[in-house]
Parts: C-alpha cells; structure tokens; sequence
C-alpha cells in the first residue's frame, strides 16, 4: 500500500527593515589638539576637570 | 496576522537604565547596556544617530561608536537569521568609513533586567567583545549575524564611524536589518 505523506512547507519571506543614519563631515582643520583633548575629557569624566 | 517590517524598529540604548525599554534614549548616547523607548527618528536622518563630526575631529580621524537594538514588536513572528549589512550602493560619500559590529549579547527580551549588550563610557571607547566589524556589501552575506529575534526581543549591533579626513555635507548609509519569516 503506498502512503503518501503530505509535508506543509511555509513560504519563508526574507524581509528587510532599513534605517538611514547620515551626518555632515566638516572640512578638516587642524584644531587647538589640547583644546580638542581637554574637551573630549570633559565629555568623558564631566564630573572632574582637566 | 500578516507580518509587517514596521514591526521592527531600531531602539537607541540607554544606558543608564536598570531594565529595558525603560527610560528614553538620546542622540549620541546611545553607548550600550539597555535598549530604551526611543526609536531612531526616521523621519529626519540626519543627524539621528551621531552628531556631525567637526574640524578637528575630522583631521585626526576619529573613531567613534553608537548601539542600536533591533526590537522585533511583534507578539507572534520570529525573525530567523537576522542579519544586519550595509549595502554598498547605499553609501553616500567616503568621507567616513562605516562599519558595524553584532554586540556578544544574544538577543532578549525586550524589558529584561539582564544587561542587553555591553556598554561603553563614551562613544570613542571600542566595545568589548565585538569581535567582527563588517563594512558595506553587495549583499547581506557580508554582514554579521545577529540570529534569530524572538517575538518581544532586542538584538543589540554597534555601528563605528571613522573620519577620513574629507568633506562632506552628507555622509550617509542605509542599514539593513534582513530576515526570514514565516508568515
């Protein structure tokens, strides 16, 4: 006696969810280097100074 | 219920909750730990995740780091085999260099008290544990896996942005979040 199976396949969908991140990128400069490093301490330890 | 990708939203971290999607999260300091409430505004790009990279830190080539979670919001669906990429015709300039990285943390769910990914300082520290960073692609096979997303869970992916020393006044890309589904 035959028998036959019957197997349901779900279609699988392969599906995308997208974000855009942008950002403008200033002209570089060569800055007060120990300003910049001063400022970027401040951001890092805002509670001490430097 | 048909499934929507609406359902699958990108979270900013916040990481000085104790628990996720507790508190709001803000631009640039999203450093990891929990996902917060605050999505990545869609609506305005620019600027939604990092600010603008000056002068100076243009010159000396700054590193820097976000966290984003992956938030599937749907109470039925699983997202099997998500993997996030950069596809290489969506970047917008080569002012920066942009690479993304899967957080060590695998997915959990969305209001877990667990940590939700590592967490950084500040956004010129490197994550721990990020082990593989993945520039654009020309498909999703060049980007890093973050698995499967359960209904109600968060996978957590860094994002680097390097400064290559030029001008722009748009640098932009497209992250893709790609998966199966069943439904």
């Amino acid at each position: 006696m035959d028998k036959t199976t019957q197997i349901a396949i779900a279609a699988l969908q392969e599906l995308s969810a997208t974000v855009t991140i942008d950002c403008a990128v200033a002209q570089p400069i060569q800055g007060n280097m120990q300003q910049l490093a001063a400022d970027r301490w401040q951001f890092m330890y805002p509670s001490t100074s430097s | 219920m048909t499934f929507s990708t609406a359902s699958v939203q990108y979270l900013l971290a916040a990481p000085n909750a104790v628990a996720g999607y507790a508190l709001p999260g803000t631009v640039y300091n999203s450093n990891g730990l929990f996902c917060s409430t605050t999505q990545v505004d869609l609506s305005v790009t620019k600027n939604n995740v990092f600010p603008d990279t000056t002068g100076p830190q243009n010159a000396q080539h700054q590193v820097d780091y976000q966290c984003l979670f992956v938030y599937n919001s749907d109470t039925v669906t699983t997202l099997t085999a998500a993997t996030a990429w950069i596809p290489t015709g969506s970047v917008v300039s080569n002012a920066i260099t942009w690479a993304i990285g899967a957080d060590p943390t695998p997915p959990s769910g969305y209001t877990s008290s667990t940590p939700q990914a590592v967490s950084v300082s500040s956004p010129y520290i490197a994550p721990a544990g990020v082990s593989t960073w993945a520039g654009p692609s020309a498909s999703l096979s060049g980007g890093v896996v973050l698995g499967d997303i359960l209904p109600r869970q968060v996978a957590a992916l860094w994002v680097r942005r390097t400064a290559t020393g030029t001008p722009a006044s748009s640098a932009s890309f497209i992250l893709y979040t790609s998966f199966g589904t069943n439904s």
